[in-house]
């Protein structure tokens, strides 16, 4: 027994390693097939500088406070915005998954409003909030509240009835069972909820802040750097929003990792 | 043998009759049973499978509601609430504990919303544990166990209630023959260790026979009553020299001449109804 955990601790620690060079060359490929195409030079080196030019700018950024600010400030109302969607569309997606008629009578309503993107409620935000990051929070609870609110109800969905009949021979009653087995069952899915709702809250915060412009937030920054006419800042950046993301992700998914070792989709990974 | 009949009514079961509500209209599951289970008793209920032995168990734990008639435990009757001082272990052992939880945690869950301090919880858990030998994996996940020690630890759950009536719906359904044997005798020794009144169900004719008091035999769906047998067998017992004894022989056989060939034992009896789509 403890022979065979070992060896699988090892096979997967040497899968892990095989899987992360892999990945490391995939992004050196892509590279380098960048700085070949750029340096044969058909395009114009403002509007398609090299990867070597952009990834120096990109560390040149990391050091200017004037730049890491700005994704304080866009991380700040991500999370913000974050945090609101999911105190909001738990409870909520709890509820619903718990009551099949609440959530027949709204599931028609969440399926149509669930497709309308947040740039399309831009002006409304506008209106409502003005150019401030109060638009940015508020188009981040929209996106964010769909994808945590259906994980939710899905996660009620697929609580064990067993379990619960356990909860209640017991002799806990309907809340108590559905503090303490319930939403516990539940937990990996909401946890799916949240994480599918980090990638896209990070795009739409930076998308509403080249909207709303006027300086702040990294959108912003975006906005103002590309005035100057040259597009290298605008591709320093990106790579840089897309690592942050790539971060985000990868600290969430550890962890559920470790907080959802139990279930059945982790016990292989999970030590 | 006879001297359980005297001591106080544990369980009692009264004209009871279940019909599951479904789109297709009413199944009935539990036709018209009557019996009563006495304190310190251990009962058996065989019955084919499909029969309703699981809807009388959840009536019985108060998860159903009776259609008709009447369950009473320490007298008093079950009124839709889930009635103190019963426990059940399901069929499905590895669905009823609950991943997240250590055996500890498990064990100790039907006691951590009640009002039992730390220590008293931690010492009843540690004492149910050991009776099902299980101390050594207190901190283990129910699923990094095998089955047979999953259902110890769902034993050893409903041990730690201390229940008054514990139920066991087809336990050892699901695990290999030796684990099988094991498991029978220790719950044979937790019955007399503990003088806990047990209401077992099965579908192993042998199995009834060898650790109850009692046998009751179900029919065929809907369930009624077809036998309600004392066992004239003394304990302690053995798996092998206790099945080989000629009164076991004897009863075994009895009731499965009641459940492979019921036609020849109805019309011996007083007339019943056939109900159709039996199984
Ligand atoms: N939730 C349900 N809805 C409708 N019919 C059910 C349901 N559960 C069980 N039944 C029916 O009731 C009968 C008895 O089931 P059950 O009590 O599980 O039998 P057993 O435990 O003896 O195998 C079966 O015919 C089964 O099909
Ligand atoms: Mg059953």
């Amino acid at each position: 027994m403890a022979t065979t955990s070992a060896g699988y601790a090892r096979a997967r620690a040497r899968a892990g390693f095989r899987k992360t060079i892999r990945g490391v060359v995939g992004i050196m490929v892509a590279l380098a097939v960048w700085q070949v195409l750029a340096s044969i030079g058909f395009v114009r080196p403002e509007w398609f500088p090299t990867a070597t030019t952009v990834l120096g700018d990109a560390v040149a950024l990391l050091g200017q406070s004037a730049f890491t600010l700005q994704v304080l400030s866009t991380l700040y109302d991500m999370l913000l915005g974050l945090i609101i969607s999911t105190v909001v569309a738990v409870p909520l997606g709890v509820l619903l998954g718990r009551f099949p008629l609440a959530y027949r009578m709204s599931s028609v309503l969440v399926e149509a409003m669930r497709p309308i993107p947040a740039l399309a409620l831009t002006p409304v935000a506008i209106l409502l909030f003005g150019l401030s990051g109060a638009t940015t929070v508020s188009l981040v609870v929209w996106t964010s509240t769909w994808p945590i609110l259906i994980n939710s109800v899905y996660g009620m969905h697929s609580v064990d009835p067993v379990a619960l009949d356990t909860a209640r021979s017991f002799g806990l009653g309907r809340w108590t069972a559905l503090y303490r087995v319930a939403l516990p069952s539940a937990a990996p899915f909401i946890a799916t909820g949240i994480r599918i709702a980090i990638g896209i809250a990070l795009a739409v915060a930076v998308a509403t802040e080249m909207v709303t412009g006027a300086g702040s937030g990294v959108g912003g920054w975006i906005v103002q750097a590309s005035s100057g006419g040259s597009l290298i800042p605008v591709y320093a950046a990106a790579v840089l929003v897309g690592l942050v993301g790539y971060l985000l992700n990868y600290l969430f998914e550890r962890i559920e990792r470790r907080l959802f070792r139990w279930h059945l989709s982790y016990r292989k990974e999970g030590a | 043998m006879n001297a359980a009949a005297s001591k106080p009514q544990v369980l009692s079961v009264q004209d009871l009759v279940y019909a599951y509500r479904t789109a297709d209209g009413e199944i009935e599951a539990i036709s018209d049973l009557s019996f009563a289970v006495h304190e310190g008793e251990f009962v058996s209920i065989v019955g084919p499978s499909g029969s309703g032995k699981t809807t009388l168990m959840k009536i019985v734990a108060g998860l159903l509601q009776a259609t008709k008639g009447s369950v009473r435990i320490l007298g008093k009757p079950l009124t839709g609430r889930v009635p103190d001082g019963v426990a059940l272990v399901f069929q499905d052992y590895s669905r009823s504990l609950f991943p997240w939880m250590t055996v500890q945690r498990n064990v100790e869950f039907p006691l951590s919303h009640r009002r039992a301090s730390r220590a008293d919880v931690a010492q009843r858990s540690r004492e149910s544990l050991s009776a099902v030998g299980l101390v050594d994996f207190a901190t283990r996940y129910p699923w990094e166990l095998s089955g047979g020690m999953q259902q110890r630890v769902a034993i050893a759950r409903a041990l730690a209630f201390r229940p008054r009536l514990l139920l066991m719906d087809e336990p050892f359904a699901s695990v290999d023959a030796q684990t099988r044997a094991d498991l029978e005798d220790l719950v044979a020794d937790v019955h007399q260790q503990f003088g806990t009144t047990i209401l077992f169900v099965t579908h192993d004719i042998d199995e009834s026979v060898y650790l109850s008091d009692r046998v009751l035999v179900l029919s065929a769906h809907p369930a009624r009553l077809l036998l309600d047998r004392e066992v004239p067998l003394s304990r302690p017992r053995d798996q092998v020299a206790t099945r080989e004894l000629h009164d076991f022989v004897r009863l075994r056989a009895e009731i499965a001449g009641l459940i492979l060939r019921p036609g020849t034992e109805k019309t011996a009896s007083s007339p019943q109804d056939t109900s159709p789509g039996g199984r």
